[in-house]
């Protein structure tokens, strides 16, 4: 090959290559197809603790030693919720949420997202606690009022309801998320 | 027969033809195939440099709006980002054909797994470092990576929280966050760097950078660019918004729109499968039995502890050690020391059978005098005819080209390795009448025992032991560089040869002289009980 020709054919190999890779660091991908928006629902919390009581017979606490006699035994665990997502009359979730952990007892991390056409929408976001604290009658016939534990400003309350109409524009967020300070879901859109 | 053995020829042949093609255009000194893994190191000198500089712009408090006053910056700013992002995805590219090279040249088992294993380490914290310099941006293709990167890492049970809601809007994003991106980015280097130390400890004499004419060309031409073509800045990211495009640095982000896709522990499941496979080359390419290539082994008695192995080994595998409770200690005190193959480091390339002028060092069935042997039968079974050129062609690379050299009139013997060729078999060739004698060598950035092409150049024009003799016409010995798929080179060189042996007269075959005698020297023992 002459050697004229071989130079200019590997200057333009080389800088061919060099604005090849510098087209590909830049080529757009395409990210969101549709004109769709989302409704994103996103929260964290601690669960409320679930205590759950019972008074101890006469005759039971006789047989135990006299440093291990209670009166009343209370079992405690984190609450569990439930998840309801209806949107114009359509469930669109329906599903138990728990705490983080193997014991559940980690705060509540929620993030679910759904694809929601632009325009106005009814939504209902419903988020209700399902471990009602219970009542058993002690052998001996007395009843006992269960108690929810000791509760913090940052648990979550036992219900969270969010029924509104929401605007999806295209490609936007819509963001439903807790706010501790007023301690109840609201909306977010910026 | 290793698993991987069909994949290293299909490679092979693809790599061999880009390999032909960038020699014909650039030469073999300045091919960038055979140097990408310099170039890779020589993109990590200029990522360094160019991000000592832009750090000293970057705000974890505004990190976009830091960027993008950067990037309105011309002359300080925007090409010197350019350049970064584009050495940083030059060195990506550099690194796959580096890693492809080195498997399809089967050169990554045995005493090389420390040096595949902690190359594929550096890569791993290289793309984590990119993914961290993308996220820095906190552009539209940053926030992707973030909201994705968190996403797969959330799928693991070992966060207390789920860091994906760190990016939706909820809050906005703290700026620990970014100081700890900015940490990362800025401490993987290092790391980097310790796996690119330990990639070449077992090397002797490791080439860091290529030549001087390509490194500048490299640097040049990725400056040039983002120069000529502004790195443009994409909008901040905004968790409230989907934009229909991200601009994206395939590159780093070409896992994204598959993974996007797919549910977390799928992603998963893949990518440690792609990574496992990759890591485990090592095993699934060693050669075993037969296939499984012997290491050096020096006989003692030839030794004269010259040091010359020792200084020629491309991977530091053989060491003088004293000459202790040996049958074959010399009462002269001659050879004190003898040397020492250490197997777990020899690759078995056979270089040092090349260095030994007695002949004492090399693997099984590939020493000087294995060399001569076979040679001698390739002679025998040979035409003799007198016009004939013998053609010594490296057996991984130019002797596939056999069938057109010998339509040329080519007499071609295969030897593993030019660089194992032991001088004597030269010598042999000229004295046995042969009007030339070519040696088509791999070009000396595609040896597969890295410093074969260098030592032979050495040995035959520049007196290095074990060198080629004083008495051996040069005329009628030359070296070309050609790789298996250069058969017109290779044709080339051959005429050129001949129509240059054409001007001298016909050698004379020496039948009185003793070949065995000047080629094959007896060992020294056997010498002493002579005298």
């Amino acid at each position: 090959m002459i050697r004229s020709i071989r130079v200019a054919l590997g200057g333009l190999g080389a800088v061919g290559t060099t604005v090849l890779l510098a087209a590909l660091s830049r080529a757009p991908q395409r990210a969101h197809g549709t004109e769709a928006g989302l409704l994103r629902l996103s929260w964290s919390g601690q669960p409320e603790r679930v205590e759950i009581c019972r008074v101890v017979p006469e005759a039971e606490l006789a047989n135990l030693p006299r440093h291990m006699r209670q009166a009343v035994i209370c079992e405690g665990r984190s609450a569990a919720y439930q998840l309801t997502v209806v949107r114009d009359g359509e469930t669109l979730v329906d599903e138990p949420v728990w705490g983080g952990g193997v014991r559940h007892d980690r705060p509540v991390y929620l993030y679910r997202e759904f694809v929601t056409d632009p325009g106005t929408h009814h939504v209902i976001v419903r988020f209700t606690r399902v471990d009602e604290p219970s009542s058993p009658q002690s052998p001996t016939g007395d009843s006992v009022s269960a108690t929810p534990g000791r509760g913090r400003l940052d648990r979550l309350p036992p219900e969270l309801v969010l029924d509104t109409a929401i605007v999806v524009h295209e490609r936007r967020v819509v963001l439903v998320t807790f706010d501790p300070g007023q301690r109840r879901l609201v909306l977010r859109t910026e | 027969m290793p698993l991987t053995r069909p994949l290293e020829r299909l490679v092979r042949r693809p790599l061999a033809l880009a390999d032909a093609l960038c020699n014909r255009l650039y030469g073999w000194r300045y091919n960038p195939l055979y140097q990408s893994g310099t170039i890779v190191v020589v993109l990590l000198v200029v990522l360094i440099v160019t991000g000592i500089w832009l750090l000293l712009f970057y705000r974890v408090g505004a990190p976009w709006a830091s960027v993008a006053r950067l990037t309105d910056n011309l002359w300080t700013g925007n090409w010197v980002r350019g350049l970064h992002r584009y050495a940083s995805d030059a060195a990506l590219v550099a690194t796959g054909i580096h890693i492809l090279r080195m498997f399809a040249q089967e050169r990554t088992w045995g005493p090389r797994t420390l040096a595949w294993v902690s190359g594929l380490v550096s890569v791993g914290i290289l793309v984590v470092c990119g993914v961290t310099g993308f996220i820095m941006v906190w552009d539209t293709f940053g926030h992707g990576l973030a909201l994705e990167t968190a996403r797969l890492l959330d799928a693991l049970p070992i966060l207390s929280e789920p860091i994906s809601r760190a990016f939706v809007g909820e809050r906005p994003v703290p700026g620990t966050f970014f100081f700890l991106n900015l940490f990362a980015h800025s401490a993987l280097p290092l790391a980097v760097g310790v796996g690119v130390w330990i990639h070449v400890a077992r090397l002797a004499r490791p080439t860091l950078l290529p030549p001087r004419a390509l490194t500048w060309t490299v640097v040049g031409l990725l400056t040039l660019v983002a120069i000529l073509w502004p790195l443009p800045m994409a909008p901040e990211a905004n968790p409230f918004a989907l934009p229909q495009t991200v601009p994206t640095d395939w590159f780093f982000g070409f896992w994204l729109p598959l993974s996007e896709r797919l549910p977390a522990g799928i992603v998963w499941l893949l990518g440690l499968s792609a990574v496992g496979i990759v890591a485990a080359v090592p095993w699934l390419a060693r050669r075993t039995g037969h296939d499984h290539p012997a290491p050096s082994v020096v006989d003692r008695q030839l030794c004269t502890a010259c040091n010359q192995c020792v200084v020629d080994c491309p991977y530091e595998a053989i060491a003088m050690v004293p000459r202790t409770g040996d049958r074959g200690l010399r009462a002269d005190g001659r050879s004190e020391r003898v040397a020492r193959v250490n197997a777990s480091r020899c690759v078995s390339c056979g270089i040092c059978a090349g260095s030994c002028a007695p002949m004492g060092v090399g693997p099984v069935g590939r020493t000087g005098r294995a060399q001569l042997d076979e040679f001698r039968q390739f002679l025998a079974a040979s035409a003799h005819d007198p016009d004939r050129i013998v053609v010594l062609a490296c057996d991984r690379g130019p002797a596939s080209l056999a069938p057109a050299l010998a339509a040329a009139d080519a007499e071609l013997h295969a030897v593993a390795c030019t660089g194992n060729l032991h001088t004597s078999v030269i010598e042999h060739a000229v004295r046995s009448g042969a009007l030339g004698v070519l040696v088509l060598s791999c070009p000396p950035r595609d040896c597969w025992g890295r410093e074969g092409p260098r030592w032979l150049d050495e040995r035959l024009y520049h007196d290095r032991e074990a060198e080629l003799q004083a008495r051996v016409d040069r005329r009628r010995v030359r070296v070309a560089y050609v790789n298996a798929a250069e058969r017109h080179e290779a044709l080339t060189a051959l005429r050129a040869f001949r129509a240059d042996l054409a001007g001298l007269a016909q050698p004379a075959l020496e039948p009185t002289l003793d070949l065995d005698l000047v080629c094959n020297p007896i060992p020294l023992e056997e010498e002493d009980a002579a005298r």
